[in-house]
């Protein structure tokens, strides 16, 4: 029966967080660059501020090739500093699973990884710039305001509460859950696991972001509070009751907005 | 400490929920415990330098209430090494399970063991097919057969994360129990068994 506390001592071993540390470091980047306005967006548009509902994409539209993949730019920027800082535990613990693994192996798996996850999130941008190019949100912002902020809240209200959401955040929400049961091995298995926890995450956070952009895609007040939100969704014991408590207030919102702007 | 390993073999878990248990999609277990024997048979293995093919490996799982991999849910933990493994070995096979060197364990230790007792045993582990039949010292027992449907096919569960495929066998224990202490003690005979092949690596 020997060997009892060795094996003790190796389960605690202590170490700096390098992983937690460089994903943290990125995502305050992300908010500096969003935050400083460091990104350089398609200008000639002075009449419009940034923050204001459909800004950005409407510049972005308006610019051609040029103006969506700066949109586009922006728009990944913005996505690493609102989910890059609640991914650290998957993060963290896929870095765990390459221990034993040479240092360049483990950089090359934890970048495809880290790298696939801003990727997914970078090209989900390109749906607001299709619903913008169908439906300019500027336009509607000005004409509709209430009823387009009303219902994106009631849209949004739905997909807290619908089994979709729980389903997406339940993975989310367990990291080594996920981790248990898509593990893959070598740089295409990063890749792999990753598009398949992106997913997951888009699931997830999909109709939050979308009431960002009704709001205004660079809308800082709005970016924090959904990025707070999201965060706690995916960490706290007290997630799930959160996700349904967003929805009920965004219902009630949505419904208030929607009538106030009819009346 | 840069070492890589792959070992792949013969693998059987007999637990307490009914068939089949529901911890690989995340929903909390029957009880809302688990208690689980697992076992190994690594058929051909390595770590580093130090072949491991041929050793047994056996563990004991016993869980918090909840979830078992929700991320407060803890575990307590037995890793049983076979007698006949010489010092390298058994170091490997502790190093291994116990996390240390990566792969999925390295992750588990670090979510979810509270406790982990490492003992040297006696390991008897036999497959024909989907019949298993595993003897752990006095401490394990465990006799578990592919749950056979349709065609006369045995069901097979997908995502496990013992596979490479993520897919193992759904089965069914006959004898499934455990005395090793007072916190693993328990006889779960009748219920899930998961069998089949295994591969598990790091990197």
């Amino acid at each position: 029966m020997g060997g009892h506390d060795s094996f003790r001592d190796r389960l605690t071993r202590r170490r700096v967080p390098v992983v937690a540390l460089v994903t943290y470091v990125l995502a305050l980047l992300a908010w500096a660059a969003v935050v400083g306005r460091w990104l350089p967006m398609p200008g000639g548009q002075s009449e419009l501020r940034l923050s204001d509902p459909g800004a950005p994409e409407a510049m972005a539209v308006s610019n051609g090739l040029t103006g969506i993949c700066l949109y586009l730019l922006m728009w990944g920027t913005m996505m690493i500093a609102m989910m890059y800082p609640s991914s650290v535990p998957l993060f963290r613990l896929y870095a765990e699973t390459l221990e034993g693994t040479t240092t360049a192996g483990k950089v090359a798996r934890v970048g495809a990884f880290v790298g696939t996850y801003a990727l997914v999130w970078t090209l989900t941008g390109i749906v607001p710039l299709v619903v913008n190019a169908l439906v300019p949100i500027v336009t509607l912002a000005n004409a509709h305001g209430g009823l387009l902020v009303g219902g994106s809240l009631l849209l949004l209200s739905g997909y807290q509460l619908s089994p979709y959401k729980y389903r997406c955040l339940r993975y989310c929400r367990s990291p080594l859950g996920f981790l248990m049961s898509h593990h893959r091995s070598g740089v295409r298995g990063a890749v792999r696991m990753s598009w398949q926890f992106s997913r997951f995450c888009v699931g997830c956070c999909w109709a939050l972001f979308a009431f960002v952009v009704i709001v205004g895609s660079m809308n800082l007040v709005w970016m924090a509070l959904v990025a707070v939100v999201l965060s706690l969704e995916r960490t706290v014991t007290w997630g799930e009751q959160l996700a349904r408590a967003v929805g009920v207030l965004a219902g009630i919102a949505g419904s208030t907005v929607i009538v106030l702007a009819l009346v | 400490m840069a070492k890589e390993w792959l070992i792949e073999g013969d693998y059987v878990e007999a637990c307490n929920c009914d068939v089949a248990c529901q911890c690989v999609w995340l929903e909390p277990p029957d009880d809302d415990v688990c208690t689980v024997s697992l076992a190994w048979h690594i058929e051909e293995g390595s770590y580093g330098d130090v072949d491991l093919s041929g050793v047994d490996v056996g563990m004991l799982i016993s869980t918090d209430e909840g979830v078992m991999f929700a991320p407060e849910t803890e575990w307590d933990v037995v890793l049983l090494v076979d007698e006949t493994a010489d010092d390298d070995q058994r170091e490997a096979i502790e190093d291994i399970y116990s996390g240390r060197a990566g792969g999925i364990w390295a992750p588990v230790a670090d979510t979810h063991v509270r406790s982990a007792d490492v003992a040297t045993v006696p390991i008897d582990f036999s497959r024909d097919g989907s019949d298993f039949s595993v003897e752990i010292g006095d401490a394990v027992e465990m006799d578990a057969s592919g749950a056979v449907g349709f065609n006369e096919e045995v069901g097979t569960v997908s995502p496990h994360p013992l596979t490479e495929s993520l897919e193992v066998q759904t089965g069914k224990s006959t004898t499934a129990t455990v005395s090793y202490d007072d916190r693993f003690t328990w006889d779960v005979s009748g219920n899930n068994a998961y069998l089949g092949d295994f591969e598990l690596a790091n990197s």
